[in-house]
């Protein structure tokens, strides 16, 4: 009965509000390798295809995306990544959005809009809304790292015994091992000189490009800024061979 | 309560706890939105719509130097290399090391004209310890393409097969014995052996030896042998040029000896606007035909012609080149009958698309000869002189199968209409080829 009550409870807190949606997003950005599960089907990522609550991106080699979300929050995946939408709803009364995405793999930089989102890892759970931030879990060592450049992220072990919640402020970074509370927060590391790359940090956090920074490649071929292809040439003639014989 | 139920639950209310930030002052947030829809427009082809987010995201972050690049990529574009060039200099100010920013630099001055400067910036991206191998790659394509073909020999070799409707335009009348099938199958064979020299940074110029051959199906009486020796000039000076073409052709029907013509054309050429070059040409031709069995008459024809014409050719975007023109032909020859004046019109749309190129094309044709066609004897042979009007449609869509070798389709529809009724026919020639640089 007990259970039946929280349950109940559950369904009242957050199902009441929000819709079912066509899509929870779309895609606005996408380069090499980049799949959508969706039930048993895995469908290539295509310019401004949908993304639907259930659904799961991956990226290969080379690959990334943006997603761009109803409530106009922006997933950046970048390569070898894989990101599930776990539950989003969104009331367009109240133009919010809630959602639970997991990072299965990889790196995310997260710009939450008008949500109450929650990215989980394995090992971590972070909390946000109004955020940008950078998200990243190695399934090999099994740690979440995260690094915020706006607002706050609350975050901890996706284990609830596990007690420690910090708030990690815009600046600062964080990690989270396998069953160990966060780490206290430190400060994001300036960019060393002649690195191009701001980030650049040692320690368990990876370096880091913050948004917008002076170049768009991070260490490793991670890349989050998405910039355009290289399709523009110089245009040239092109000579065609043809013979000009009529009868007569 | 199941566990994942549990597990959702206390996610969500973890999020539920938070303060809500959203609505404060998000520049970080407020440029991630931007960038994504600039480049979800720059993605789907609306190039000045991306235009409008990037300077967005500007505005959340100024100075950014990826936000000035993509608006800079987006300006160029949208044809608006004035203001690409402001956007990249914006950029390239932030990180005068970048070689991805000198890279779109140079396409945006290639545009402008600017040849050396863009040269200059395909050097740097090219040899920059930071560009990754595909922006490496790009840019010395880049200057390769700026600098033409590169000095020394060239060879070309086509093959195909063409099924032309009407290879005998006019049977019986006037100079043509009938036959009674004119749609055939041909292959067609045609090399091009080219020397290219430079003069000086600005001069170049270039001698050719072109070889053409088709054999047909069944009119192997009409295969065609042409050889042609040629040589050409050019020189640019900032947005203009001058150059002209000079060319003799010797060419075989049947292995008969059929015509041989020498052609002259000088031009001038000039980029009035960024995206767009016109050029006025004028062209000599004098043409001698020979008669033999089959061609009977066929020196009638010899004689000079003179054109003055004028091409004009806009960038639409970076993939879409649209061309029109127009010729003016004075001509003269043996029998006043095949003098004429010629008025020619044109309009062509050309779409690269990677390894794709398709080329539309449609004109128009008048030509109104000067006399009555006469026998021998002097009797009229039609009541008037001959006025053509043809239409002609051509589409072409090849596709670069590798640095070296394309391969295309094409068809040529031609419908002639004439105030003679024997001179009136419809042409369709559908071809496909192969073609490798060697």
């Amino acid at each position: 009965m007990k259970k039946r009550l929280m349950l109940i409870a559950v369904i009242v807190l957050f199902a009441a509000p929000a819709f079912a949606l066509d899509k929870a997003g779309e895609v606005a950005f996408v380069t090499g390798p980049v799949f959508i599960q969706r039930g048993d089907a895995r469908i290539p990522a295509s310019l401004r295809g949908p993304v639907m609550e259930g659904d799961a991106i991956s990226t290969g080699r080379g690959g990334a995306a943006r997603i761009l979300m109803v409530d106009d929050s922006v997933l950046t995946l970048s390569e070898d990544s894989r990101l599930a939408i776990d539950r989003y709803a969104y009331d367009p009364n109240k133009k919010r959005a809630q959602s639970v995405f997991k990072l299965l793999l990889g790196r995310l930089r997260a710009a939450i809009g008008r949500a109450n989102a929650t990215v989980a890892t394995e090992t971590a759970v972070a909390g946000v809304r109004g955020t940008v931030f950078d998200i990243w879990y190695d399934a090999v060592a099994r740690i979440t790292r995260l690094a915020v450049f706006e607002g706050e992220v609350e975050f901890r072990n996706i284990r609830l015994e596990i007690k420690g919640v910090r708030i990690i402020r815009a600046g600062q970074r964080s990690s989270v091992s396998l069953n160990e509370p966060p780490s206290p927060p430190q400060p994001i590391p300036p960019p060393k000189p002649g690195e191009g790359t701001p980030g650049g940090g040692t320690g368990d956090v990876p370096p880091l490009e913050p948004p917008g920074g002076a170049g768009p490649m991070l260490p490793g071929g991670l890349q989050l800024y998405l910039t355009p292809p290289i399709d523009q040439q110089p245009k040239t003639d092109t000579t065609r061979v043809n013979v000009n014989v009529v009868f007569p | 309560m199941s566990k994942p139920v549990l597990v959702l639950f206390a996610l969500m209310s973890l999020a539920a706890a938070l303060p809500a930030a959203y609505g404060q002052q998000e520049p970080v947030r407020d440029y991630e939105l931007a960038v994504t829809k600039g480049l979800e427009e720059l993605q789907a082809g609306n190039a000045a719509g991306a235009a409008v987010f990037f300077r967005q995201a500007l505005a959340a972050k100024p100075k950014d130097r990826n936000a000035a690049l993509s608006l800079g990529i987006s300006l160029a574009k949208a044809n608006d290399p004035v203001a690409a060039r402001a956007a990249l200099e914006d950029a390239q100010a932030v990180d005068p090391a970048d070689p991805r920013i000198k890279y779109e630099l140079g396409v945006v001055l290639a545009k402008l004209g600017e040849q050396k400067s863009a040269q200059d910036c395909f050097a740097f991206a090219a040899s920059s310890p930071l560009a990754d191998p595909s922006l490496r790659d790009a840019a010395q394509d880049a200057l390769a393409k700026l600098a033409g073909p590169p000095a020394g020999p060239k060879l070309s070799v086509a093959a195909g097969v063409e099924h032309d409707s009407n290879v005998i335009l006019e049977p019986a009348v006037p100079v043509t014995p009938s036959k009674e099938k004119k749609s055939d199958w041909a292959a067609i064979v045609a090399a091009e052996g080219a020397y290219r020299f430079a003069i000086s940074g600005t001069t170049a110029g270039q001698a050719w030896y072109r070889f053409y051959q088709s054999v047909h199906d069944e009119l192997e009486d009409f295969n065609v042998q042409q050889h042609t020796l040629g040589a050409a000039l050019r020189a640019q000076g900032g947005k203009a040029a001058v150059g002209g073409t000079c060319d003799f052709s010797y060419t075989l029907v049947g292995a008969k000896h059929y015509s041989t013509s020498n052609e002259l054309m000088p031009y001038v050429e000039a980029k009035f606007t960024q995206s767009s070059t016109t050029r006025l040409r004028y062209l000599f031709r004098d043409v001698s035909y020979y008669d033999d069995p089959l061609f009977a008459g066929n020196s009638e024809r010899s004689g000079a012609s003179n054109t003055g014409g004028l091409t004009h050719a806009v960038e639409v975007g970076s993939a879409v080149l649209v061309s029109a023109s127009y010729d003016f032909t004075a001509a003269t020859a043996d029998k006043d009958y095949w003098s004429y004046k010629e008025q020619y019109a044109r309009l062509a749309v050309q779409v690269t698309a990677g390894r794709w190129a398709a080329t539309a094309s449609a004109a128009y044709r008048d030509t109104r000869y000067d006399a009555v066609v006469t026998a021998t004897a002097g009797t009229q042979l039609y009541p008037e002189a001959r006025h053509d009007g043809a239409q002609e449609y051509s589409v072409e869509v090849k596709r670069n199968l590798s640095a070296r070798l394309s391969a295309s389709l094409s068809d040529s529809l031609t419908l002639n209409d004439s105030n003679l009724a024997p001179f009136e026919y419809r042409r369709n020639i559908v071809g496909a080829f192969v073609e490798m640089h060697l």
